[in-house]
């Protein structure tokens, strides 16, 4: 569970009308089950308001209603107010970036990414429960990508997971719908049913050419750190060079570089 | 606090003021609840509510419970307060075998109208046939309850030929005059 700064007691008045409202006010009581889960809820409300206080106060801001007195503690109730609102309006952030994506959407024939994206997102926009359950994923977001999401839940889950597929959307767009599936296709003639990230796989492909081509030195393979590096200058001069210096992209592959490293080994020996 | 201590914590809230408010109502039909025996329904509220799983949030039902079932024929001072304990139980477990598709008021409008009609004050048969097929019915998607908020409901699922009213009379009549 989510910290928060508020004491598990201040928390009981927030859980009871959370629970009051779930019952339209017609029972006085619930299962241990639902109590957890508005619970949880709540956590995640309050969480999610001071994780943004946090951010507007290091950024010597105020909070969301342009009071100076960011670092001001509020009443839990209001906290999990201010956090369901902050959590409504990360849901149609995470919209926006879905919705400018489905524009230019590629799963490349591959059905995992297809399904996640074109019905796994629509369901959790229609199943989503900010007020009553916005710590559930509902998802198994079973295309992988290449950030580690296993901390997260609800809407940061799914926010983090969209924008981490927008990049790896823009990235394979520079290659083309025929280039990629004929790279796919060299790795693995079933890759229409994989369940792998494509994009890293391109990228491996794209980093091997470099190597025979001879931009960079293979003779550090067996040296891991300085291996290391290697790869990261040659996304570096990849996306510098073709993607305008993207930074959220460099950021995004350079989580790939230790699985790249002994996938390029694998393939070299 | 333990996180899984606060679920008892918050059912442990001080109820025992509102029990007995309900004497001034209930004193009319002849019942009286002491302060010890309010004391033993809110801590069996609390044992039942752990054994059930269930947490309670604002007031308690039991006021509620008092208020329903204190006008019934089968509740006399002497077994007032081992009734509610009774009443109580049943309850909560019914809001659980209902799956808490039912309201607090429908299900304790169900109750009070069998325990009085087909129950004839048998708490035994309240629980272990009426509210066991009402459950049943109610888990396999039957809601009409909500239109008649619990009133008038069992007929439909009753397993049990009964007495027609007026045939009823005309056979006790024919008796009486033999």
């Amino acid at each position: 569970m989510k910290k928060i700064s508020y004491e598990i007691e201040e928390l009981f008045p927030v859980v009871a009308m959370l629970a009051e409202q779930y019952t339209g006010y017609e029972s006085t009581s619930v299962t241990y089950e639902k109590a957890q889960q508005f619970m949880e809820a709540v956590i995640y409300g309050i969480h999610a308001y001071e994780k943004t206080m946090k951010s507007a106060t290091e950024k010597g801001m105020g909070d969301a209603s342009g009071n100076a007195l960011a670092g001001q503690r509020i009443p839990a109730k209001e906290a999990y107010r201010n956090g369901v609102r902050i959590l409504q309006e990360k849901v149609k952030q995470m919209l926006a970036v879905y919705h400018a994506m489905l524009k230019s959407f590629q799963s490349y024939g591959n059905h995992c990414l297809e399904d996640t994206i074109l019905k796994g997102i629509p369901e959790f926009a229609r199943w989503y429960d900010v007020k009553y359950a916005p710590q559930d994923t509902i998802l198994t977001l079973d295309y992988p990508v290449l950030v580690d999401l296993s901390s997260m839940t609800g809407i940061d889950k799914v926010y983090a997971y969209v924008k981490a597929v927008s990049i790896e959307q823009r990235f394979l767009a520079g290659y083309g719908e025929s280039r990629v599936q004929e790279i796919l296709n060299a790795y693995t003639t079933d890759y229409t049913e994989m369940i792998e990230n494509i994009s890293s796989i391109v990228l491996q492909d794209t980093v091997e050419q470099m190597l025979q081509k001879g931009t960079f030195s293979s003779q550090n393979f067996t040296q891991k750190k300085k291996f290391n590096t290697d790869l990261q200058e040659m996304i570096a001069t990849l996306i510098n060079r073709y993607y305008d210096g993207n930074k959220e992209m460099m950021d995004y592959f350079s989580n790939d570089i230790d699985n790249l490293r002994v996938r390029i080994l694998i393939h070299y020996e | 606090m333990e996180e899984n201590n606060w679920l008892q914590v918050l059912t442990q809230k001080n109820q025992i003021g509102k029990v007995l408010e309900t004497n001034q109502y209930t004193e009319k039909y002849g019942l009286c609840l002491s302060e010890k025996e309010a004391k033993l329904l809110i801590g069996e509220r609390t044992q039942t509510l752990k054994e059930q799983k269930r947490v309670e949030f604002g007031n308690s039902i039991l006021p509620d419970i008092i208020y329903e079932f204190c006008d019934s024929a089968y509740i006399s001072q002497d077994n007032y307060v081992e009734t509610l304990l009774c009443l109580q139980e049943i309850f909560f477990l019914y809001k659980n075998e209902m799956l808490d598709e039912i309201s607090d008021m429908e299900l304790l409008q169900f109750m009070k109208e069998q325990f009085e009609t087909i129950c004839y004050g048998d708490l035994e048969y309240l629980e272990t046939t009426c509210l066991a097929i009402f459950a049943q019915a109610i888990r396999a998607g039957y809601d009409g309850y909500r239109k008649t908020e619990g009133q008038g409901e069992y007929a439909q699922f009753d397993e049990v030929p009964r007495w027609d009213r007026e045939l009823y009379q005309e056979a006790l009549a024919e008796l009486c005059w033999r």
